[in-house]
């Protein structure tokens, strides 16, 4: 079955297409492409596949710099069958059809862990403890 | 009309600041003015973060090193076999991530019952000061490099038996952690995450190069 499947997936699409879906999801994959998001992620469906697995997304960074973290919170809800809706092409115009006030949209942003931008946290409280300083006095 | 007079103030604002010979504009009033002919702000003389001082070779020896470095995480992260230290009901969601659904061998995960031939500790559940001597001796056991993953909110800082007069706050108390994974318990899906940050933070280990810079 595994064999049908994977002949069934790779001879319906270009070799080197193949080969991305390969390196990324480590599986045979084919389906209908059903939109982009702002980051260039592609969202695929394919209802024949098995339960569970009808809905994938191939990430547009390299599989060296993948993390689950770069879908866009409405296309997570999307892949995650919370619901059919289809978001819209940019997050603006998102924001318009939902009628979602302007301040409300918050620009999504992957987790940063590991590079520059990664949060680092600080203290804004006076220390509880004092340290020691070990300064001694010379003797004359 | 209205237009027009938009574009106008655009333009105003772009060619009012002031741009120096390189054609980077001048950020403050303070910042001292360029001499003609020298190169100003240019990337090597700016201060290097700690990451960048690991990551980038400086000399040829280093890209050398740095690329059997490379070389020796790929092989690391494609296997790295975690020490199961199942302490509470995080084990259960740790043994979720062994399952099929989000079957951990496909990306080369094996759990090893053994310290002595493991490179990754998982520490799933509440470590109570019972268990912290034999935590830390297994940690012991384990050959270098070894990393440790801290799995839910008891082992990351005690969670719900932080007052409890028997419970280690945090497992980072007894052993260096690598990776916090949050949640009481957390799913398998967060930690399946975990265990690929903590993939990442193997990649950028340099272990020949630091070895090459200390001598």
């Amino acid at each position: 079955m595994s064999l049908v499947r994977f002949l069934k997936f790779s001879l319906r699409q270009s070799p080197l297409k193949n080969f991305e879906i390969y390196r990324k999801l480590d599986d045979a994959k084919w389906g209908r492409l059903v939109g982009v998001d702002e980051l260039g992620n592609r969202y695929y469906e394919n209802p024949e596949e098995r339960y569970g697995r009808e809905r994938w997304c191939l990430p547009a960074a390299r599989p060296s710099k993948m993390d689950a973290s770069q879908i866009p919170p409405r296309w997570h809800s999307w892949l995650h069958k919370t619901t059919d809706e289809v978001p819209k092409p940019t997050p603006a115009e998102d924001a318009a059809a939902l009628h979602r006030p302007k301040w409300m949209a918050f620009p999504h942003y992957e987790n940063f862990t590991g590079t520059k931008k990664a949060n680092v946290t600080f203290n804004t409280v006076r220390p509880k403890v004092e340290p020691w300083a070990p300064n001694t006095v010379t003797r004359d | 009309m209205n237009i027009g007079l938009r574009a106008s103030r655009i333009s105003t604002k772009v060619f009012a600041r002031p741009v120096n010979q390189l054609g980077a504009a001048v950020l403050a009033n303070n910042t001292p003015r360029p001499v003609a002919g020298v190169r100003f702000m240019s990337k090597a003389v700016l201060p290097r973060t700690q990451d960048e001082i690991i990551a980038k070779p400086d000399n040829a020896a280093e890209y050398v090193l740095s690329s059997l470095d490379k070389l020796y995480n790929w092989a690391f992260t494609a296997s790295t076999w975690p020490m199961t230290f199942g302490l509470a009901c995080c084990a259960v969601e740790m043994m979720h991530m062994a399952a099929a659904r989000y079957d951990q061998d496909r990306i080369g995960i094996v759990f090893r019952a053994t310290p002595r031939q493991s490179d990754v500790m998982i520490v799933a559940g509440t470590l109570t000061n019972k268990m912290a001597p034999g935590l830390r001796k297994v940690y012991d056991q384990m050959p270098e490099p070894r990393w440790v993953v801290s799995m839910g909110s008891c082992a990351n800082g005690g969670g719900y038996y932080h007052y409890s007069y028997s419970v280690v706050r945090g497992c980072d108390r007894v052993v260096p952690v690598d990776i916090y994974v949050p949640g009481c318990p957390p799913t398998a899906e967060a930690l399946m995450y975990g265990m690929l940050q903590l993939h990442k933070k193997i990649k950028r280990n340099r272990v020949t190069t630091m070895w090459y810079r200390k001598y």
